[in-house]
């Protein structure tokens, strides 16, 4: 089986689930996206170091802040999203069972 | 992550540990968000709803933007550890021209050197003679010749000039053209001493070059005697678990101390064993007692038979040690040169060599051995090996990790002549080196680990005297064992065939 089957089977079965389990899913992912994320953040190199003192060492710096500034902005939309989940999970309990 | 500088191991990049460290961690996360992104896309993370449906505040709007900003930062990751590797690869290319240029610049002066050599003897007489009438003159105002000489040593070890990068440098390429100087002296032509350089051949280099020194020094300089050596102590101590613990064994170089550490490690089918060896005690040219002399020097680097290289042959023998016994060697100067010895004669399964500022850079060491060589960017001895093997005769199987100890904020003490030398500056260095990721220094750390079994060793110490002609079967530490004798500059003995085939 090749990945598009997966990727299929996963589609068909994430489409049987009910909303509140696909949300659960959801919100488990993302978790799991933000844990990992984190620990990548704290791994990154936290300046340039000192192995150069020229122009492209300066650039390097920069390009370093820009990517864990990426990081940063891509760990806030997942607390966000992590958030929007919760939000959708308290209203679907709000509303109680389908009849 | 450290200041240390790496190069070798079978790659041709150049970079500092902090370097190559930044290159394999944003390589790493650049594989990471890949994977990341890859899940974020599966359906578990955004299922069910199409984007038309989407309103703000939705999941899956968030979602998009975390996958947008993480697939630029894998974009960004992945470029910034290419352009990493780029420039260590850039730094050993330049460094390797470098190199190549000093080398050929080294042997074109060598040559010419060597062929104005009538002219220089006249100018060195000259120069002599000022020099004497210059110490003369000095001595006039301190006083006595001795006060004199100590004079002048302050003043080179006030100016730091034999611990400055570019003297060493200096020394490293002067060194690599005695060959050259001899060829010019000889009154080769230029293009046939280059043909014949060791860079080109590998016929005519600095190891040859020593050969000659050893055979032009006279009867009585440089000469290799038979040596005895003896277990002067037997201590505990558990087994290194790293390069600071390889260096923290070895020896510390005093008169009349122990040379040689071995520790023997319990194996199923045979024993493993460490070797440590010492540096120089003796600096003196003519044989005395001392076996780590700098006859055993120039005749290591001469690739023909040191001594203390005998003596330590002679000790792992008298340990218990057999060919193909699994040996790793481990060397500090002089040392190094012991160590590598051991590995290319001992007729053992070489586990590994580690050597410490050691001027062993031409030296051959059989492929395939893991070898490791730390070198003070400002200690002048390594450079007394010469320029180090290039990468097309091997240069590349050895790690070399260097390291600069001095800058202007920290310069070099002027209470020692060879401050860089100390034996302290390795140990550090070597702690550095347990500190570092380096896949490379990495892999030499998990060996030695596999190799010790965290097993306690039996350790023991090993004293060696030289025997000389007159004082044969008398030496005051080493009565216990027969003489070992020199297979070259002496008459072979069945000890000496023996210990060089390791028996």
């Amino acid at each position: 089986m090749n990945q598009g089957d997966d990727y299929v089977g996963d589609l068909l079965q994430v489409a049987d689930l009910d909303e509140s389990e696909r949300l659960r899913r959801q919100r488990a992912t993302v978790r799991r996206l933000m844990l990992q994320l984190q620990a990548a953040i704290a791994l990154l190199p936290s300046d340039a170091g000192t192995f150069w003192r020229s122009e492209a060492h300066r650039a390097y710096a920069r390009r370093l802040q820009d990517l864990r500034r990426m990081l940063v902005h891509a760990n806030a939309s997942l607390r966000e999203a992590d958030s929007s989940i919760d939000a959708a999970l308290l209203a679907l309990s709000c509303r109680g069972p389908a009849p | 992550m450290s200041d240390l500088i790496l190069s070798g191991g079978g790659l041709t990049s150049v970079g500092t540990d902090e370097m190559l460290e930044h290159e394999r961690v944003l390589r790493r996360l650049a594989g990471h968000l890949d994977e990341w992104i890859a899940t974020m896309l599966s359906p578990a993370a955004v299922p069910a709803r199409h984007s038309p449906q989407w309103r703000a505040g939705d999941p899956e709007v968030y979602l998009l933007w975390a996958r947008t900003a993480l697939r630029e930062a894998q974009q960004l990751a992945a470029s910034l550890a290419s352009s990493l590797a780029e420039a260590a690869e850039g730094y050993g290319r330049t460094e390797r021209a470098v190199q190549r240029l000093s080398t050929t610049a080294s042997a074109v002066l060598g040559w010419i050197f060597g062929l104005a050599a009538p002219v220089e003897i006249v100018a060195f007489v000259v120069a002599v003679l000022g020099a004497g009438a210059g110490f003369g003159a000095l001595t006039a105002l301190t006083g006595s010749p001795r006060s004199s000489l100590e004079t002048l040593v302050a003043a080179v070890r006030h100016s730091g000039v034999l611990s400055s990068p570019l003297f060493v440098a200096a020394v490293r390429g002067a060194v690599s053209s005695v060959d050259d100087a001899m060829l010019g002296a000889a009154w080769l032509p230029l293009p046939v001493t280059l043909a014949l350089d060791d860079d080109a051949s590998g016929w005519f280099g600095t190891v040859t070059a020593a050969g000659i020194v050893v055979g032009l020094a006279g009867p009585r300089l440089l000469k290799e005697t038979p040596v005895h050596v003896a277990r002067v102590a037997s201590p505990t101590a558990r087994g290194p678990t790293g390069f600071g613990d390889l260096a923290e064994r070895i020896p510390p170089s005093g008169v009349g101390k122990p040379q040689v550490r071995i520790e023997r490690y319990p194996g199923q089918d045979r024993p493993r064993w460490i070797v440590y060896a010492g540096g120089t005690v003796d600096t003196g040219i003519r044989t005395a007692r001392e076996p780590w002399d700098d006859t055993s020097n120039v005749q290591g680097i001469a690739q023909l038979d040191p001594g203390s290289s005998r003596a330590t042959l002679a000790a792992l023998r008298e340990a218990g040690a057999r060919p193909g016994d699994p040996v790793l060697c481990v060397g500090y100067s002089q040392g190094g040169i012991v160590a590598t010895d051991v590995v290319r004669d001992g007729g053992f399964a070489n586990a590994g060599l580690v050597t410490f500022g050691s001027p062993t850079g031409q030296m051959q060491v059989p492929p395939g051995v893991p070898n490791v060589a730390v070198e003070v960017t400002e200690d002048l001895i390594p450079a007394l090996g010469g320029e180090p093997r290039d990468a097309a005769h091997g240069g590349l199987e050895r790690v070399l990790v260097r390291r600069g100890i001095y800058d202007t904020r920290h310069p070099p003490p002027s209470t020692e002549m060879l401050p860089a030398h100390a034996l302290d500056n390795y140990a550090q260095t070597a702690r550095l080196m347990d500190g570092s990721s380096d896949p490379r220094l990495a892999g030499m750390r998990h060996r030695i680990d596999e190799f010790t079994g965290g097993a306690v060793p039996e350790v023991s110490l090993w004293r060696a005297e030289r025997v000389s002609a007159a004082s044969q079967g008398a030496p005051a530490a080493a009565a216990a064992a027969p003489a070992v004798g020199p297979a070259a500059g002496g008459v072979p003995t069945s000890w000496s065939a023996d210990a060089r085939a390791g028996r």
